[in-house]
């Protein structure tokens, strides 16, 4: 009389539409170098080596997504905060004062002070995977990222280095269809096209990596 | 000391129930046996605590679609081999053709199937933003909208910005999937991790009927060979699995294991003592023959009577032998020549006062409303009534033309019954109120009835639909780990949605799906599982859609002022109100949902058409106040909160409560009837044995802090109708040969239903246990208060 297989386990997905956006880039040369977890740890040996003491990366970023349709970008700035195991806090100040934070759990979302909206990881399934390859991208969790992407790597000289990122599944194809991460002593530039095809390009800048850990007014925020 | 002089004569009588014999076993062998479906499923067994009729269709409508899915978690310390394992292990389960459909990876089905349907779904709105709208909150529901389009929350959604610049189909898609528990989607699988372990999750449907042996053994072999396919890639693999179909065929493997070994053993004791007591081959032939008989006859019974043979009335069957053999051993015995008494006296009407007491024992059966004890009563009833049959029409007359038979086969010699063996001679003259002193039988009965005091003080009921079936630890802990690593578990309690029509049922669902969000706030539940919102309602859709077009779609409002504010011109602006406005009549319906890979997750939900209603379950998640989610949820009209754990429970109460009475009842009844019988304190003494029998079995129950049930009332019941059969024997029949009646009487009895308190299956093992002890007692008792002859 026991009825217990009812353990629903479905997910939201999907790849990208089929037709290539307008503002499509041609594919870049990065994704022609694959290369293994190891190659890559080799590859970005500075910012890999700051981010394993780190406890917490904090800095600056610039924002632009190139929308279909839209002749300008959308262009975004403000801090972002990652902490080793708690979550990344995304604050944009510019064209609005919003607070994103990002962890395990899911997404809160701070509005002029207030709390304007909150999904857990296991309401929404898709959140979390962002919120999984947001962490890994931020803390180049090269392993991680293996599971979801196959990687591909390639020096750039004195420009640093570059690693492109594609989905191995169709399932992730709906957040990420493809990323490329570059930076010399650090992380400088996130390129992501989404499952729509849509380009965002994320610059940060003034990387701070600190072995200390979050202040208390800091873990607050999470 | 010889046969009868002249063979018995072949009369009417004995030819026609000859026939009908023959006619019986024929029935059998062409009509029964090849078509017969031995029925293993448990639910089967079970009372019906359902309502109405169209609960009760529900239910069971929602059991059958269930009781095929089966969940896997494939767990490795080895993260890197964690997908080859699943992979392996979910490949295995495909290849074996016993399951319909194996999903063990995550594609983009539902999101294409989403796209697809655009033009259907524009109606679609998701709770907090509907709540937005409705209460006129356009600021928050801009707001928003502009937040998406420039911070991460926007990566998160399957369409892009510039297609559903409001994230009005975002949402709605978003909040009409079901969660993933613990598990999250890495690569393209789902992944949970527990301290060094990482775990895979496998989801699959049987192909075949969950409740047929062999569906069974193809899908226990299937899993056995998965598991060592992902050991191959893994050693360390390790896998549990919850699933209906897996305590189905626990249940149904023990079962059949039980008949066999207990019918093989008991037919074995059968056979031994018969050898050891008449040292005859005709009265074993005789014996098994009739035992066979009855048998057939119990089979065809059911058959006829329920359609099907449930697997636990065979394990309870097994005890048929050990009850039917009793009348044909009375013949024999009778026919013994034992001290001045050599010419056997007539014992039909002994036969069928026996028989119609424990056949009335068995029927009391019938009181309670449970099916499974049902069929075993008619089982029982109908196969000793034929072994009683069988004993008193054909026995004379069939047994000498079996001596024929055996004499020309040089199988046996023209001999006399054997004599009355001398140890019952002793048992029977045994004087046993000379064993001890006055005094000394006073200290027994003081011990005695000590003991029984002590004994009854420590009874305790327990009214638990455990006693009914108690699946393996193993499984239990298999299930136990997949709920843990999963974080979700739905349990047995549902809630059931009825409603004239398709919309209605939606309608209530809708109505429902705020009384159950505040209790999951207020933490009474965890979540619930339904086919609300990934079906809406038409009467909703008509609702948002004018919504939509007043607030969002108007000229001049929300679409118009984001995608300003967003920079896009007046041409995409255009563009999407045109779709809105193309899309306009156009709803989804719950046809067009059944078809869509959409609805996979909570297709099951749907009930559809119930005997002119309409039905959909709710299914809860960490349900801790029963009650409160009762009154919660059946406030709204329509919805029955469905428990058949606890409402099975209260019944099986219920009728313990009944059944005791009536044993009480029956008690004084037949105290009652044995005084105008004999009129004299003989009455007593021949009701006695039974009534203090039934008080011992009940002490020994509380000393064995065996929780009492309605299954041990019933069986005392059964043993008051042995125990009077005995006590009625010991006083109606010669001495010695009723001694021996009624000691292989108890010792057959004692055998069958002693071998079912090993069995597995609760229910029937506390009917084993109470009749053994009850069936000693009232031997011992009865052999004590035996009146004095001579």
């Amino acid at each position: 009389m026991k009825r217990c297989g009812l353990l629903v386990l479905w997910l939201a997905a999907g790849t990208a539409f089929a037709a290539p956006p307008a503002a499509a880039p041609a594919p870049d040369s990065v994704f022609t170098h694959p290369a293994t977890p190891a190659d890559l740890a080799a590859l970005t040996r500075a910012p890999a080596q700051s981010l394993s003491k780190a406890q917490v990366v904090r800095g600056r970023f610039v924002q632009r997504r190139f929308l279909t349709g839209l002749a300008r970008p959308l262009e975004s700035r403000g801090t972002f905060l990652f902490a080793r195991d708690v979550g990344i806090e995304w604050h944009t100040e510019q064209p609005f004062d919003s607070q994103f934070v990002l962890t395990d759990a899911g997404i809160t979302q701070r509005d002029e002070g207030g709390v304007s909206l909150k999904i857990s990881a296991a309401e929404q399934p898709a959140l979390a995977v962002v919120a999984r390859v947001f962490f890994a991208l931020f803390a180049l969790d090269l392993d991680s990222l293996a599971h979801d992407f196959v990687l591909s790597g390639e020096d750039a000289g004195s420009a640093g280095w570059k690693i492109g990122l594609k989905p191995r599944a169709e399932a992730l194809g709906s957040v990420f269809r493809h990323a490329i991460v570059s930076g010399a002593a650090s992380v400088a530039r996130v390129t992501l096209v989404d499952g729509n095809g849509d380009r965002s390009e994320i610059e940060l800048s003034g990387v701070v990596y600190d072995p200390q850990g979050l202040s208390a007014e800091e873990r607050r925020r999470f | 000391m010889n046969p009868p002089a002249s063979p018995a004569p072949y009369t009417k009588r004995y030819l026609s129930a000859l026939t009908a014999v023959v006619a019986l076993l024929a029935l059998f062998a062409f009509g029964v046996w090849p078509r017969m479906r031995i029925e293993t499923n448990l639910l089967a067994l079970l009372p019906s605590t359902a309502e109405n009729r169209v609960q009760l269709d529900a239910v069971k409508r929602f059991a059958d679609r269930s009781s095929r899915e089966l969940v896997f978690v494939v767990g490795t310390a080895r993260r890197d081999q964690l997908r080859a394992t699943g992979q392996a292990f979910a490949e295995s389960l495909r290849a074996s053709g016993a399951f319909a459909r194996v999903d063990s990876v995550v594609d983009d089905r539902y999101i294409a199937a989403a796209r697809a349907d655009r033009d259907l779904r524009t109606a679609l709105l998701s709770t907090r933003q509907r709540a937005q709208l409705t209460r006129g909150d356009v600021a928050a529901f801009e707001r928003d909208a502009l937040r998406a389009a420039y911070t991460p929350l926007g990566f998160s959604r399957p369409f892009g910005i510039s297609d559903d610049p409001l994230g009005l189909a975002s949402e709605a898609f978003a909040e009409e999937l079901p969660g993933t528990g613990r598990a999250r989607l890495e690569g393209d699988i789902l992944v949970v991790r527990e301290g060094q372990r990482a775990w895979t999750v496998v989801r699959a449907a049987t192909a075949g009927d969950p409740y047929r042996t062999e569906t069974h053994s193809a899908v226990m072999m299937a899993i056995d060979t998965a598991r060592a396919a992902a050991a191959r890639v893994a050693s360390d693999a390790d896998i549990a699995g919850s699933g209906v179909i897996l305590h189905a065929a626990a249940a149904a493997g023990k079962a059949q294991a039980e008949v066999a070994t207990f019918g093989g053993l008991d037919l074995a004791a059968v056979v031994a003592l018969i050898v050891l007591v008449f040292r005859r081959l005709r009265p074993l032939v005789a014996t098994l023959l009739t035992i066979g008989i009855a048998t057939c006859a119990a089979i065809t019974a059911c058959y006829y009577v329920f359609g099907e043979v449930h697997i636990l009335t065979l394990t309870f069957g097994t005890s048929l032998i050990g009850v039917s053999v009793d009348y044909a051993l009375h013949y024999f015995v009778n026919r013994m020549p034992s001290g001045g008494e050599q010419h056997p006296h007539d014992i039909v009407p002994a036969l069928i006062l026996g028989c119609t007491t424990t056949v009335a024992g068995y029927l009391t059966f019938l009181i309670a409303p449970i099916p499974g004890l049902r069929q075993i009563a008619l089982f029982s009833a109908v196969g000793l009534a034929t072994a009683c049959a069988v004993v008193i029409l054909l026995f004379p007359r069939a047994l000498e033309t079996l001596s024929v038979a055996f004499r020309r086969l040089h199988l046996e010699r023209a001999a006399p019954p054997r004599a009355v063996p001398r140890w019952v001679v002793r048992l029977a003259d045994l004087r046993i109120d000379r064993l001890l002193p006055r005094a000394g039988w006073w200290a027994v009965i003081t011990i005695i009835s000590g003991f029984a005091a002590f004994g009854l003080a420590r009874l305790e009921p327990r009214d638990d639909v455990r006693a009914l079936q108690r699946p393996p630890a193993s499984l239990v802990a298999a299930e136990q780990k997949v709920r843990g690593l999963l974080g979700v578990g739905f349990d047995t309690r549902f809630v059931l949605v009825t409603a004239p029509t398709p919309d209605e049922v939606l309608q209530r669902l809708e109505a429902l799906d705020p009384v159950l969000r505040a209790l999951s706030a207020a933490g009474k539940i965890k979540g619930h599982l339904s086919v609300s919102p990934s079906l809406v309602s038409l009467e909703r859709q008509r609702q948002d859609r004018a919504l939509l077009a007043r607030e969002v779609y108007a000229p001049g409002a929300a679409l118009e002022r984001v995608m300003h504010t967003l920079s896009f011109d007046a041409d995409a602006i255009a563009a999407r109100r045109a779709a809105f406005e193309a899309a306009d009549g156009r709803l989804l319906t719950p046809e067009h949902w059944l078809e869509s890979p959409l609805s996979a997750p909570v297709r099951h939900l749907w009930l559809g058409e119930l005997g002119g209603n309409h039905a959909a379950v709710v299914l809860l998640d960490g349900n801790v106040a029963p009650a409160d989610v009762r009154s919660a949820v059946e406030a709204v009209p329509g919805v029955a909160y469905v428990d058949q754990v606890a409402d099975i429970s209260h019944l099986l109460g219920e009728y313990r409560r009944i059944a005791s009475w009536l044993m009480v009842g029956v008690v004084g009844v037949m105290i009652a009837c044995l005084f105008v019988f004999y009129r004299s304190s003989v009455a007593l003494r021949t009701a006695l044995p039974a009534a203090t029998g039934l008080a011992l079995t009940l002490a020994t129950l509380g000393m064995l802090h065996e929780p009492v049930n309605l299954f041990h009332i019933l069986s005392l019941l059964l043993v008051l109708g042995l125990g009077v059969d005995y006590a009625i024997i010991l006083r109606e029949g010669r001495n010695h040969q009723a001694v021996l009646a009624v000691f292989l009487s108890m010792t057959t009895t004692l055998i069958s239903f002693g071998l079912l308190g090993f069995s597995s299956v609760p229910f029937v093992r506390s009917i084993g246990i109470t009749v053994a002890f009850g069936v000693a007692f009232t031997f011992l008792i009865a052999l004590a208060a035996k009146p004095r002859t001579h």
